[in-house]
């Protein structure tokens, strides 16, 4: 299981702040990725590589990143802060 | 609310409250003698952006990851010119048109040193920096959308000058 945060339009979308994943570790962040596709199926946009950034551990991480199941993981749009 | 990273030379802080410049400009050049520019920039809310009727923002970031973020930036620059004072200041939650949103100072011997490294730190604060815009208007709110020019804006530091 992965704890998964989430941020700004996409915790709002879902009313949720995370998402406690049955995933199998370790995975990837593709892996997260396309099982939040599929448990959140009508939110697919969201997820879409184009659009939701991932962080692991506080660190922005592409899509090869290793994640263990004690990793802090979150989903976030595209930063619009200054 | 006020997360703040404060040491001899560099002071970040992410804070509900608001900020003085004036604070910050006697921050960036106190006892400096070595100083010969102090070069600040304070974002605003501004009235007209994605919709022309904005009356105020909704500023969240991402706790923890925010700060390291901002110290990351803060060293790259250090790395890039010869920096002695950062002062980075970014506000969150409810803002209103004319309040100030975010300010960053440096200070240096020689004035290029410190324009660069501000702009430096201005572009990759608003593209690296977890931060999320919420535009409140007269006729509802909305999530602001990612600008192609922020990204272009950063480009540029990754190609020699």
């Amino acid at each position: 299981m992965i704890r998964v945060y989430f941020f700004a339009k996409i915790k709002e979308q879902l009313s949720l702040d995370f998402f406690d994943l049955d995933i199998k570790t370790p995975c990837t962040v593709f892996d997260i990725r396309k099982s939040l596709i599929s448990e959140f199926n009508t939110y697919e946009k969201l997820f879409s590589i184009d659009y939701a950034i991932c962080a692991v551990n506080q660190e922005l991480s592409d899509e090869k990143k290793c994640v263990e199941s004690n990793d802090e993981v979150a989903f976030f749009p595209p930063v619009t802060g200054g | 609310m006020s997360n703040k990273t404060t040491t001899e030379n560099i002071k970040i802080s992410v804070q509900k409250s608001d900020f003085s410049i004036e604070k910050e400009n006697l921050f960036l050049s106190k006892q400096a003698p070595e100083t010969g520019a102090v070069v600040t920039f304070t974002g605003r809310v501004r009235e007209f952006s994605e919709q022309p009727d904005v009356t105020g923002l909704f500023l969240e970031h991402y706790p923890g990851m925010t700060e390291k973020s901002l110290k990351r930036i803060i060293e790259q620059a250090q790395q890039r010119w010869d920096i002695q004072r950062i002062s980075v200041i970014h506000r969150i939650g409810s803002l209103a048109v004319e309040d100030q949103i975010v300010f960053v100072g440096v200070s240096s011997a020689h004035r290029e040193a410190a324009f660069e490294a501000a702009r430096y730190i201005m572009d990759y604060l608003k593209t690296e920096a977890p931060f999320w815009k919420k535009e409140i208007t007269r006729s509802g709110e909305h999530w602001v959308e990612a600008r192609e020019k922020d990204q272009a804006a950063r480009a540029r530091w990754s190609t020699p000058d």
